[in-house]
Formats: structure tokens, sequence, C-alpha cells
């Protein structure tokens, strides 16, 4: 009997080997050391600033693809600071995180709401996504832990090589997971910065994109505690921030 | 007597709406929120909720009694005569709904800040009650309601006016094959609602789509095109065809309530 029990565990131990090797297979180790250098390299940043273009498919009822652009300003102050602002000629929205609270200001209508939010920007995100639908874009930029979250659920990842984004010379990774494939650039020098960042969500129709262009990273200069405190403009009024209906 | 509506019908449709919505992704615009992310059902509304407030002022409190839920709001009047209508192709085109869609396809989308963008796509987002026109598009379609004649087209609906035709509110019991584009899919309890241009549609047991009177709890993304800015006790609302809309923030934009007179 207690021959059969070590037979059965040294099969299982061989069995998570054998996972193991497979997944190494399927990742390629430029690609997984080039993007680790590059989580780390913003996991150690304690604050920075960043400007970027974003680009949303929509698959229109005939098949068609419709993209939508915004341009993102983002503060960053670890573990609880953020300051987010997207704007177009016709929507422009600011998000404020103190630590303690996240405000939401629709320029555009001047209408605000307020809701309490945990203490760190973890698991503001977290709240954010699950109680109010929130689709907040390069939020994971902002996460404690970069690697581990764009890792979660890879299966696989590749190495393509130096590739230029807006005059920058960056590394090109693509990666897959069940639900999505997602490739990144991270910029080739001391300062491994993400550059470009698209996601395919490949399961659905017409497998739309979201695409950011990252165009000025700040991660030098000190982001003020006072950036991320709001101060309602003249006439502004405060609505309900309704909780997102089943969505979870 | 046709009945054009039945409960389990209603149950029908949003269990088959819903089933063709689980089986879809979500659409965001971070690894974080596709991982974490199972697919919602589309906006299910909740209560009404309180008004908003300027500025730091608490805002009153919405009076109990004046609340009314959509399912005592009725919104589909079952064992009904269907109103008369002509869709013959005549000298005004094809008799052919226009801007077929499947309403489905709304039913997967998030709310995001991409629906004023994507408004002015559509036929609907360029008119409002009480512009005038020499002439109808073609492939109109033509209602004979409540002993009127009304016409529509890609969610407009007109009225004839003694030089050419003016835009009128979309007249309950107007009967479409086809929702309009950018129909946004909104259930209560069980009945789905379609709502596009200022107007809340159902459909019936035939695949069509029959307008019904604005349910009351329903958040909308877009206000109709023919709301206006009105500030009761202090407080600003949106009115549109009687029925007054309190902003809100939803999913981190602004939607907007459907609630009793203030």
């Amino acid at each position: 009997m207690k021959l059969l029990k070590f037979i059965g565990c040294g099969l299982l131990v061989l069995a998570t080997g054998c996972a193991s090797a497979q997944d190494q297979t399927n990742l390629a180790p430029r690609a997984d050391s080039v993007l680790r250098a590059a989580c780390q390299f913003l996991q150690q940043t304690p604050a920075y600033s960043l400007n970027a273009e974003i680009w949303r498919e929509h698959v229109d009822e005939s098949g068609q693809k419709i993209q939508f652009s915004r341009t993102v300003t983002m503060d960053v102050k670890r573990p609880a600071g953020l300051r987010l602002e997207i704007t177009s000629p016709n929507t422009a929205r600011g998000f404020w995180y103190d630590g303690k609270t996240l405000t939401v200001l629709d320029r555009k209508h001047n209408f605000y709401g307020v809701t309490p939010m945990p203490a760190t920007l973890d698991a503001t995100v977290d709240t954010a996504h699950d109680q109010f639908g929130m689709d907040l874009p390069l939020i994971d930029l902002t996460l404690s832990d970069p690697y581990q979250n764009a890792m979660a659920q890879v299966t696989g990842g590749k190495y393509f090589g130096i590739a230029p984004v807006l005059g920058v010379l960056c590394h090109h990774l693509a990666f897959t997971q069940d639900n999505l494939d997602w490739q990144v650039w991270i910029e080739d020098g001391p300062q491994p910065l993400i550059r470009k960042f698209v996601i395919t969500q490949k399961n659905e129709p017409g497998a739309p994109e979201f695409t950011a262009l990252i165009m000025h990273w700040n991660v030098s200069d000190r982001v003020d505690d006072s950036d991320f405190a709001f101060s309602p403009p003249k006439g502004a009024a405060k609505v309900e921030m309704q909780e997102a209906g089943n969505s979870k | 007597m046709k009945s054009h509506f039945t409960p389990c019908l209603t149950l029908s449709v949003a269990l088959v709406v819903l089933g063709a919505f689980n089986l879809s992704a979500a659409d965001w615009g971070s690894l974080h929120g596709n991982n974490r992310s199972a697919p919602p059902a589309y906006h299910q509304q909740s209560q009404p909720s309180r008004a908003p407030e300027m500025n730091g002022a608490p805002a009153p409190a919405m009076r109990p009694e004046a609340v009314r839920t959509p399912e005592s709001h009725p919104a589909v009047q079952p064992q009904r005569e269907r109103p008369q209508q002509d869709v013959r192709a005549d000298n005004h085109g094809a008799a052919r709904p226009v801007m077929d869609r499947t309403p489905d396809r709304e039913v997967d989308r998030r709310r995001m800040d991409i629906d004023e963008d994507r408004r002015q796509s559509y036929y609907w987002s360029d008119y409002h009650s009480g512009m005038r026109v020499d002439r109808l598009p073609d492939g109109y379609r033509r209602f004979h309601i409540h002993d009127h004649d009304y016409f529509y087209f890609g969610g407009v609906y007109y009225d004839s006016g003694p030089s050419g035709y003016e835009v009128c509110a979309p007249p309950v019991d107007a009967d479409i094959p086809a929702l309009p584009p950018g129909a946004e899919a909104i259930q209560v309890g069980d009945t789905v609602y379609y709502y596009a241009a200022g107007a809340f549609y159902v459909q019936q047991s035939d695949g069509s789509f029959i307008v019904v009177p604005t349910p009351l709890g329903v958040t909308v993304a877009l206000l109709p095109p023919d709301a206006t800015s009105v500030v009761v006790n202090g407080i600003g609302y949106f009115l549109a065809d009687g029925v007054y809309y309190q902003p809100v923030m939803q999913g981190g934009v602004t939607a907007y309530l459907t609630i009793p007179a203030p």
C-alpha cells in the first residue's frame, strides 16, 4: 500500500513537472524576462505621470469596426493616489482617488459622483470594477504587482524583436490567454517603459481591439498629494454613483 | 382580438437574450478588467435613487409614495388590438424595414463613454420634436394609431402638418419590425426594454417591436433628443415628453434615471 502511495505521489510530481515544462515551452524566455523587467521598473517607481492616446474598437451590427479615441493623462502615487483624465471633443471625464474616496467628474455635463473606496489602489481598482462597473483604461499600470496581474492568465508568450513606437525603439512582445491576445511594446533602454499596448478580444464578434500609445512618461518629478484631492468646479452638481446592475 | 404579448414571452425573450449575452466576453480596456470580468447582464435596473444635489447641498428625499416601479407603470398592454399600419411599398420607397439589426448585439456592451460618439452616426440624432421636413425619407413606414396617421424612419416619428411633416414624440403603440440603430437593451424584472432615440420598445410575439410608455426607475445612457434641462426646487433634471430624467453616474459615465415628476 505504501508503495502504491509512493508511486502515486511520484506520478503527481511528474505530471506537475510536465505541466510546468509545457508552460515554459509556450512562454519564450525573452518575452518573459523583458516583461518582468518592465513590470519591476514600474513596480519600483513610487510615483509617475503619463500621457497616452487610446483607441477602443466597436463592432457595429454590420460587422464594421469603428475606432473611438481618447486622450488619457494619468498620475499615480503608490499605494493610494490616482488621477485620471479621459478626454475627446465629445467627452471629458476626470477621476480622483486619494486613498479614501473615488470621485468621477463628467466635465461636459458638470456632474460628479463620489463614493468611499478602500485604502489601496489595488483594492480600489477591484471595487471600481466589481461594484461600479468602471472600465478604467491603463489601470494595469497602477497595480502593486503589474507582472502578476499581466501573467495571471497567460498561456503563451513570444518575442518579436525590436520595433519602433513613436520613434522609440521597443521590444515587441505578444501574449495569449484563453479570453484575450495582447501585445506590448517596451522601451529598449535603461528605463524599460511600456510604450504601446494592444488587447484583442479574440472571442468577441469581430475581435475588437483596445490600443494604447503612451506618448510621454514622467517618472522623475514629484507627484503632489494635492493632485489627488477633488474640488468641484463651479456649478457642478453632485449625483449619485450607481452601482453596476449585476455586472461582476 | 389578438394578444401581442404575454409574460411568458417576455421571460423567454429575456432568457434568450441573456443566454446570448453570457456567451460573450466583456469589453474592457485593461487586462485586469478582462480577467476579472464575468460578462454582466445588460443594464439590469435598480430602483429609483436620490435626486442630484447641487455642489454639496443635500438632496431632498424622494417621496416614497411618488415612486412607481416599472411593474406598476405597465409598459405593455396585453390583449390589445394592433394598430392599423400601412407598409405598402408604394411611391415612398421600400416597405422593408430599414436599419435591420439584431437586438442582442447592443446588449453585449458595457456602459462606456463612447455613446456620445456613436450617436452621431445614427439618423435619429439629428432630429427632435417640432422639426419640420418637406418630404419623408425613402423607405418610411406609415402607421395609423389612435385615429391618427404617423410616419416613421430610422427611429424618428413624424406627424403630418399643414405644409410637410413635423417630427413628434414616439407614439405609444407604434409597431416597427426592427429596432432603430443604437437600441440599448434594458431588463427590468422580467421585461426586456429596448431604448433608442427617446423611445422604449418591447418585443412582440411576432418579433416586431412596439413603443411602450416610458418605464420609471430605468437608467439610460443617452437622453431623448427632445430633452430639455429643467430645475425643480433647485435641483436640475431633464424633461422629455413629460418624463423626468435624473442624472446619475453609472460605470463612471453619466447616465439618466427615469423618475416620477419631482
